[in-house]
């Protein structure tokens, strides 16, 4: 009986601790992006831009540095297609009316005009001054479901990637808009179609970047402008005026009581002429490296 | 009922493994030689008897004069010498306790100088000294004459409360936490079977019912070890309750039991003020009582036999619900205030219903001696309880039914070998926890009709809501409150808030109401396989060692089905009427953009597997030095429902050293130290939630369709009244947001949560049977497992705080050390005594696997350290910190005639008070989550002493047959302490402050009194901007007691023994 007894529990620990052998690492992170919402105390991510090309007519207001991109992922439970939606902020101010600036003082004196280099639908047109901003909508589309760029998403990463399957496409054609002026004129903006089109987009899906960095290819329509551009878009994107402000610990003697919300490992700094935090480490690659 | 086929399954692995066990792990060592040349004896016969021990144990002193009997169950014994040349001698009375080690040596005389046997009683001496373990060993005698054990909330005496008795032991929430630990880190051991809660790892519940019940009159005795233990006991980071259960013997025994604790001789308890709304409960003793008997005897003498037992408790408290108002003056512009400054009340109604709970206990067991080397008990119980509360709002649910039961069978094997030098004992066991909380109306998680389909609605709307906003109240009084549809303008400060002046508020400045369902809702079982086998060799190496090895494994799967009744629970927005609700925790999941996909319930069976090894070695020199070493290794894989590998925990290694001397040699002394390693396992839970993962979203619903008031509530969560939950152009779901999605990653440099313990200390018999004693403990910890987030809760993952993927937040740490004097007699000659005093300290920023600020209990993945910014100000004294603690515990027994005797017990308990805190809103996770001064800044709650008494009759009515009556006197002294206040300093976002140095943190800040050099020093954020904190901002109710203690309550009992 005994013999019986000690093999039957040998063999069973024996077996058990080759099971448990087998499990030697954590599983790898799933695919997943932070889902951002106001409300959640979530901010939308930050794309920092390298423009590849852009057509003649592109404005200066319209190349883009950065932009701030609205990301949810989809990924249902138990199994099923996952989805991932990108929402460009460039389309957002278009349809909120963002782009352009209300005149200041109201008198419609144009002084604010030396400064304006964003002022009007085009560019370089004349100033349209107005006192709240213009929102514009796509009559095909009137809720602007087409505002987020949905596309298939990959539910386990690859190495340390979760790629979404196909471009994902933001699109609105503008209609035109008549516009009261503040000084009691009129004016009228041309309809405008504008695609916002990110390809090649891959998620960053590692134990230190979780989901909270992704890279793509973007490709900018408004109108007669066609622009290219290099993505790499972080989590979060947190206006900033100098360093401190970038700071992922609290500071109590600057007020504040919670952290700034990005990742320590990123050691963000100020980018002044974005106006946000940035980080100073290569987000997109293994171990975080400094950024030359 | 869920899905189940696991229980065949179980059933049949015990079957087939077909293991056993041993049924104790005592030893009785020592001696013997010649009392007139001192040369050791050997081919000695010594035999030991008990009524203890099933049969009789038989050992041979080796040449060097030394026996050793192993594996003997705890108990009284005789030992009978006897050897050709010397006269037989006889030692009764050698008190064994469970996994002890007693030293009795002997001198016999030879023959020719003594002709008659010679019988020593009572002198055998008690200190353990095969080891440096820590703690006490309580039995039946303790139990029935002291009256420390005050039933628990079904009722029901169990076993784990024995715990409170023994040194360095602190009551929580959940249990009794060892050595500066919390109750779920316990090992809970019945008859070599865990247990504990596998889902979290505790024994009790907040509701009261819960977890493993063993009634005491099953109980042969406890083992509460504290610390300083060898690796023959693994996965657990604090303590060890090892029961072992009664056992038949060839007498035929029996007793039937009564115990009734009436309400009409319990104390009228304080009542806690609820200074926001105008509704007060109060909950008093009705009846509480229990019954059972219990019958143990021989199937076949000196071969097999058999105990079992009934036991059924019952506890009914009358809760009584009134409406106070608020009186106000004649133009209803402010209150009335009495003298004191508080608001005056006056009862307008009152109705009370009845909180019933009860406990039934089965037990039964067979004991085989198959022959001399070899036998085998089986036992099995279970406890199956419930509770009914009452829920007073007639649009609710009417009471909650709560369900645990818990079952356990343990099949043990004890077998000798190779003349007894070769030690086998095995152990298959099977726990299975069933639990389930639910509306009272029959309804289940997932099902749309019955309460279980109603949404719970909380109102905190702020001006209030009346009481007959929701409410009849009887024609003659109603009109002493607002009616349904009153708004209040008028405010006046009052305790820190700036509040609305009305007679019936039931929400509002931190008030709240709640209607419709049971909210949270689950019903799930648990299923816990367990084999584990101990090897013990007996042999001699420069003096004698018992080398032990062992292997465990456990598989564990947690099947459990879970909702939120109505599939969400609503929240009134604290604006203004007519608002919004707030849907939280929506069991749903997003599909596209602002696509929710309800999930009415959510079905998970999560798993686990264990596997632990450990060696160890008990080495004896020269009958005064013991050394004991050993090392365990352990490993732990928890699965996620779909039986992915969620989590991993390897390469646990346990080294456990230890040295004692014993410089009477003669077992009555010892000093001692030892070194302690040990790993935590993690409760099952973290599977289920984290590793899992929970689907829920957030949405605002228009108060336009969706007005639980009027009973709609069931349209609320329908599409089409969703609203866009704030201004977020950039939102890709303006209407809902994912709250919980998937699975929580894992540090891939995750480390166990881990502690180290140095124990030392010194134990002297003074007089025969009372042992003395003096032990210093210390323990800290290597590591902890948490959630955390490093991007101020974005994303989250489960690792080790101050390392790997959480190196910037600080580590964990829990730091406690220890003095205590002690000292203990068992209860020989007719008294007993069992006293200690602790002076303790426990400091650091993580106090286990529950939070005790709010009772939260995620192991694991608690809200500590979630956050970096939650961190600020959390170092300091933790709330289990009691620096002071004395326990004494004496009973004597008088023989009033040859038939009757008296017996008297009396106990007392005082510790002192523990740290309170200065809490605060954090802006991400809201409420008493912002320590504004460090941990501990405001004081302590007050002493607390407790005497209880308990005096005895007990009537030898024939030699067989025993009438005891008992009385026991809870809390004599009628002392009513708060045992718990508010900490709540305001509801405000308040900045964790920092204090300047050298500087008292509460005075400096205002908050000890208005100390002339004090200072405004905190902070507060409205809207963004910091401005300073005004006194209104703050709680009037802080540092108010919200509990005390229990108040003086009398119990009866009567037991007919056979």
């Amino acid at each position: 009986m005994f013999r019986t007894i000690s093999f039957a529990l040998t063999a069973s620990f024996f077996a058990g601790l080759a099971m448990s052998g087998c499990f030697a690492a954590q599983p790898p992170p799933q695919c997943q992006t932070v889902s951002t919402q106001d409300f959640n105390g979530n901010p939308p991510y930050l794309a920092m831009l390298k423009q590849t090309s852009a057509s003649a007519a592109c404005t200066e207001g319209q190349k883009l540095a950065s932009m701030l991109v609205g990301v949810q992922d989809y990924v249902p439970p138990g199994g099923g297609a996952a989805k991932l939606v990108l929402r460009p902020g460039r389309l957002v101010d278009l349809a909120q009316g963002n782009v352009f600036k209300a005149d200041i003082d109201a008198k419609n004196d144009c002084q604010a005009k030396k400064n304006c280099g964003n002022c009007g639908p085009d560019g370089g047109n004349p100033c349209l001054f107005v006192d709240d901003p213009v929102t514009r909508s796509d009559p095909e589309d009137p809720e602007g479901k087409k505002l987020n760029a949905l596309g298939g998403f990959a539910r386990a990463p690859s190495s340390g990637i979760c790629a979404a399957s196909e471009p994902l496409v933001a699109s609105q054609n503008f209609e035109a808009r008549t516009l009261a002026l503040v000084d009691g004129g009129m004016a009228t903006l041309p309809a405008l179609p504008a695609t916002f089109s990110f390809s090649d987009v891959k998620v960053i899906t590692t134990f230190e970047v979780p989901g909270t960095a992704f890279t793509a290819k973007l490709s900018q329509t408004e109108g007669a402008c066609v622009a290219a551009y290099d993505v790499v878009a972080f989590y979060p994107s947190i206006a900033c005026e100098a360093d401190v402000d970038c700071d992922p610990n609290t500071d109590l003697d600057a007020g504040r009581n919670t952290g700034s919300g990005i990742n320590p490992d990123f050691a963000p700094k100020c980018d002044t002429d974005l106006g946000f935090c940035v980080p100073t480490v290569d987000v997109t690659k293994p171990g975080l490296p400094k950024l030359p | 009922m869920l899905n189940t086929t696991s229980k065949t399954l179980a059933i049949a692995a015990l079957l087939v493994a077909s293991l056993a066990f041993a049924q104790g792990n005592s030893v009785i060592t020592g001696t013997v030689s010649d009392a007139a040349t001192n040369k050791p004896i050997g081919d000695l016969v010594i035999t030991a008897t008990s009524p203890a021990l099933q049969g009789e144990r038989i050992v041979v002193t080796d040449a060097a004069g030394i026996y050793r009997l192993s594996q003997l169950p705890p108990g009284t014994y005789t030992l009978r010498l006897s050897r050709e040349s010397y006269k037989p001698f006889t030692r009764a009375d050698v008190q064994v306790r469970v996994d002890r080690t007693i030293r009795v040596n002997v001198q016999l005389q030879p023959e020719s100088l003594q002709s008659e046997e010679i019988l020593v009683v009572g002198k055998a001496p008690t200190v353990d000294v095969g080891s440096a373990t820590q703690g006490i060993s309580v039995t039946k005698d303790f139990i029935d004459r002291v009256a420390f054990i005050r039933p628990n909330a079904t009722g029901q005496r169990s076993f784990e409360d024995i715990a409170q008795a023994a040194p360095q032991v602190t009551a929580d929430r959940y249990g009794y936490g060892f050595n500066g630990g919390q109750s779920p880190e316990n090992l809970y051991l019945v008859d070599g079977v865990q247990v504990n809660d596998p889902t979290f790892g505790s024994l009790k519940t907040n509701t009261g019912v819960g977890g493993a019940l063993l009634p005491l009159e099953f109980v042969e005795e406890v083992n509460v070890i504290t610390g300083g233990y060898m690796p023959e006991f693994g996965r657990a980071g604090g303590g060890v309750l090892n029961v072992v259960t009664k056992s038949g013997s060839n007498d035929l025994h029996g007793s039937v039991w009564g115990n009734w604790w009436p309400g009409a001789l319990t104390a009228t308890p304080n009542t806690v003020r609820n200074e926001g709304s105008s509704l007060e409960t109060t909950t008093k003793r009705h009846n509480t009582g229990d019954f059972g008997a219990d019958l143990g005897g021989a199937i076949i003498k000196d071969k097999l036999w058999f105990y079992g037992g009934v036991a059924q408790s019952f506890d009914r408290q009358r809760v009584t619900r009134g409406v106070r108002r608020f009186l106000l003056n004649d133009d209803a512009s402010d209150f009335l205030y009495d003298d004191a400054g508080n608001i005056r009340t006056e009862g307008v109604t009152s109705n009370s219903r009845f909180d019933d709970r009860r406990a039934f206990t089965w037990f039964g067991k067979l004991t085989w001696l198959i022959d001399g080397n070899n036998s085998l008990a089986l036992s099995v119980t279970g406890s199956p309880q419930q509770r009914v509360a009452p829920m007073f709002a007639p649009l609710g649910y009417g009471a909650d039914l709560d369900t645990t039961n818990s079952t356990t069978a343990s099949l043990k094997y004890t077998g000798s070998f190779l003349d007894k030098h070769l030690l086998v004992d095995a152990t298959a066991g099977w726990n299975r926890t069933e639990q389930a909380r639910l509306p009272n109306d029959g309804s289940h998680p997932g099902q749309t009709t019955g309460f279980a389909g109603v949404p719970q609605t909380q109102f905190r709307r702020n001006p209030p809501l009346s009481i007959r906003d929701f409410e009849e109240l009887p024609a003659g009084v109603a009109d002493l409150c607002e009616p349904a549809g009153f708004i209040a303008s008028k405010r006046v400060p009052y305790i820190g808030l700036n509040r609305y002046v009305m007679a019936c508020p039931v929400t509002g400045g931190g008030a709240t109401y709640n209607i419709g369902g049971r909210g949270f809702m689950s019903e799930s079982e648990a299923d816990r396989l367990q084999a584990r086998v101990n090897v013990s060799y007996l042999f001699q190496l420069l003096g004698h060692h018992i080398a032990r090895a062992g292997a465990d494994v456990e598989w564990t799967q947690y099947r459990v089905n879970k909702a939120y009744s109505g599939g969400v629970s609503l929240i009134d927005l604290p604006a203004v009427p007519g608002a919004d609700f707030l849907g939280q925790r929506d069991q749903s999941y997003l599909a596209n953009p602002d696509d929710r996909v309800p999930l009415l319930n959510v079905r998970s069976t999560p798993s686990q597997f264990t596997t632990g090894l450990y060696l160890q070695d008990s080495w004896t020199i020269l009958d005064a030095v013991t050394l004991n070493g050993g090392l365990r290794y352990d490993t732990q894989q928890l699965f996620a429902s779909n039986g992915d590998l969620g989590l991993s925990l390897n390469n646990m290694l346990s080294p456990r050293v230890g040295i004692i001397y014993d410089f009477t040699q003669q077992g009555r002394s010892k000093v001692f130290a030892n070194y302690a390693v040990y790993h935590q396992n993690i409760p099952l839970q973290m599977a289920d939630r984290a590793l899992t993962g929970e689907y829920q979203t957030y949405t605002y619903n228009s108060a336009a369709g969706c007005d639980p008031i009027g009973n709609a509530s069931k349209g609320c969560t329908d599409k089409a009244n969703a609203v866009a939950l704030n201004e977020d152009p950039l939102a890709p779901s303006p209407n809902y947001v994912r709250f919980a999605a998937g699975r929580t990653m894992v540090d891939p440099n995750l480390k166990p949560t881990a502690k180290g313990e140095i124990t030392a200390g010194l134990e002297y018999e003074v007089i025969s049977n009372l042992r003395v004693g003096l032990i210093g403990t210390h323990n800290w910890l290597f590591n902890a497992v948490e959630d955390m987030s490093n991007d101020e809760g974005a994303t989250y993952f489960i690792g080790n705080p101050g390392s790997g993927l959480a190196k910037a937040f600080p580590k964990a740490e829990r730091k406690y050390f220890a003095g205590t004097l002690y000292a203990s007699k068992a209860f020989t000659d007719g008294w007993l005594v069992q006293g200690s005093y602790t002076l303790s300290s426990l400091y650091g920023n993580y106090s286990g696997l529950f939070r005790p600020e709010t009772g939260q209990l995620d192991p694991g993945i608690s809200s500590d350290f979630d956050l970096k910014s939650l961190l600020v100000n959390r170092t300091g004294f933790l709330p289990s910190d009691r620096t002071h603690q004395v326990k004494a515990y004496v009973a004597r027994d008088f023989e009033v005639s040859p038939t009757v005797s008296i017996l008297a017990g009396l106990s007392y308990e005082g510790f002192s008070g523990t740290p309170i805190n200065y809490l605060a809103r954090h802006p991400l996770y809201g409420n008493d989550e912002t320590f504004v001064l460090p941990r501990g800044s405001a004081g302590r709650t007050p002493w607390t002493h407790n005497v209880n008494v308990r005096g005895g009759l007990q009537w030898k009515v024939t030699k067989e047959q025993t009438v005891q009556v008992t009385l026991d006197l809870f809390n004599l002294l009628n002392l009513q302490e708060a045992t718990e206040v508010s900490q709540r300093l305001s509801t405000l976002e308040i900045l964790p402050a920092s204090v300047p140095e050298g500087k008292d943190p509460a005075e400096a800040a205002c908050l000890s009194g208005n100390v002339p050099t004090c200072q405004t020093i905190l902070q507060k954020k409205v809207n963004g901007a910091t401005v300073p904190v005004a006194s209104t901002d703050l709680n009037g109710n802080f540092k108010q007691p919200t509990a005390y203690q229990q108040p003086f309550s009398v119990r009866l009992g009567v037991k007919l023994s056979f």
